[in-house]
């Protein structure tokens, strides 16, 4: 379960209040500069709230956190949470498979499954080409495939899907709904939301449940 | 059982960024290692050497390797925090590390120091074989251990000097200006003064090399002072870690509306 109290971040998100169940599929909708990679950003610990108060599983955390409390967020966060922003994540002199194998050897994932989605997801490059060289859509895949083989509890996506042909997207969704894993996404992507539990709306920096897609 | 993982993830790093540039490294070693056998097969032989030449070289020697270490130390962490936070954005993989971000950081900082040391130690020795004048090479064996807990010290200034770099965004000229300050006023410091020891490795140093060029002797340790030194260099490792601690902190409370906005940019 992840539960967001009244979190804030300097004017970007205000009093952001949720509930995810466990395992559940959350989307973030909005217009560019509405907050969802920022809330993002906050569950992820790239940056910290200004107040307010984040629940994870058995975790609680008071922010501004108090300076005994930081180890024990961060660490919780190392073992419980991916989040991925976006491909510039990777090193671009590398290879595929050498960008493959030094994040799997930073993290815990599920090495059969990398490279059993490599060829359902059909990466049509040799893993030993140089990043730089591949397409947006690859290395997009390429997200897709370190999110999926993850081994941790939550994931947390910054629109996975963009630059992904239809095939890819919806292979994708479709893995993602048979994880047992809490997801959170970000995404323009409105087509794809009835394949989600929750569905939030960004809109001046507040956080809207929207219960019927119709709205959208 | 971490640290060996934590390891196992940087010697991949270093090996897969070696391969990128393979043909330019391969032949930058074999340059600078084919010039050290180079003046070594060509040494020549100062048979009369008076005092003054004796003390001329030693200061010499002295100098470059003081000069050497304080550049290494001081530059290295700001080269490789500036590369991981602001080129490879490893606070945004933060939690696609298990090990830590700080570990890694201070882990790739350490090894470059280490890096730089070894290059330092091989060019000083080839100088000094290819100018004969070496009278013991245990001298130079202790001389190693000074310029490993020098470097480490000398890179608690070099983290301050990120950290302030790194959040109030500073341009690269700023920081090397800073950088430049701080060496000058590191030369300027007294010897042998226990409140701040890079004195009293600057000491140790001039020690090692004068006992071996000027009187010919194998340089005798002090204990008191051996103690000092490891202190030294705990005490910097753990101001290290805990400046790099820092940092985390304070780039996570940063404003973030400029970041925010960038990514906007970026993504579309």
């Amino acid at each position: 379960m992840i539960e967001l109290i009244d979190i804030k971040k300097n004017g970007i998100i205000e009093e952001a209040n949720i509930r995810i169940p466990k395992n559940s599929k959350v989307v973030l909708l909005g217009s560019n500069g509405a907050g969802k990679t920022t809330l993002l950003y906050l569950l992820s610990g790239v940056y910290l709230p200004d107040s307010g108060v984040i629940k994870m599983g058995k975790g609680e955390f008071n922010f501004p956190l108090k300076l005994v409390d930081y180890r024990r967020y961060f660490q919780f966060l190392r073992n419980n949470i991916f989040f991925i922003e976006n491909t510039t994540i990777f090193h671009e002199k590398f290879s595929i498979e050498q960008n493959i194998k030094y994040f799997t050897s930073m993290d815990e994932y599920e090495m059969d499954k990398i490279w059993e989605l490599y060829s359902q997801f059909k990466v049509n490059e040799n893993p030993s080409k140089i990043f730089k060289n591949i397409s947006k859509g690859t290395k997009q895949k390429l997200i897709a495939i370190l999110a999926i083989a993850s081994k941790k509890q939550y994931l947390l996506l910054d629109e996975p899907t963009l630059g992904l042909d239809n095939e890819s997207k919806l292979l994708f969704y479709k893995t993602i709904k048979l994880l047992n894993k809490t997801i959170i996404i970000s995404t323009h992507d409105i087509e794809s939301i009835s394949d989600f539990d929750l569905v939030y709306n960004c809109e001046s920096n507040h956080l809207v449940e929207v219960k019927n897609y119709e709205n959208i | 059982m971490r640290i060996f993982k934590l390891l196992r993830t940087h010697f991949l790093y270093e090996s897969f960024e070696l391969r990128t540039r393979f043909l330019g490294n391969i032949l930058a070693l074999l340059l600078y290692f084919g010039l050290i056998i180079f003046s070594i097969s060509q040494r020549s032989y100062f048979i009369e050497r008076s005092n003054y030449d004796n003390i001329t070289i030693a200061s010499f020697i002295y100098f470059i390797i003081i000069i050497r270490m304080i550049t290494g130390g001081m530059s290295s962490p700001y080269n490789v925090i500036e590369k991981e936070v602001n080129k490879h954005k490893l606070y945004h993989k933060y939690t696609l590390i298990r090990y830590g971000c700080e570990n890694l950081i201070f882990l790739r900082i350490s090894s470059k120091i280490i890096k730089s040391l070894l290059i330092n130690s091989i060019t000083t020795l080839g100088l000094l074989f290819s100018l004969n004048l070496i009278y013991d090479i245990s001298n130079y064996l202790i001389l190693f251990f000074p310029l490993l807990i020098g470097m480490f010290s000398v890179s608690v200034i070099g983290y301050l000097v990120a950290i302030i770099g790194i959040v109030l965004d500073l341009k690269r000229e700023m920081v090397s200006f800073i950088q430049i300050i701080i060496v000058v006023v590191f030369l300027q410091v007294k010897s042998f003064n226990l409140l701040f020891p890079f004195s009293v490795i600057r000491s140790e140093i001039n020690g090692i090399i004068t006992s071996d060029i000027v009187f010919a002797e194998v340089y005798k340790n002090n204990l008191s002072t051996v103690g000092y030194l490891i202190v030294t260099f705990i005490l910097s490792l753990a101001l290290c870690y805990g400046i790099l601690y820092i940092l985390g902190i304070v780039l996570r409370y940063k404003k973030i509306k400029g970041d925010y906005f960038q990514h906007e940019i970026d993504t579309k």
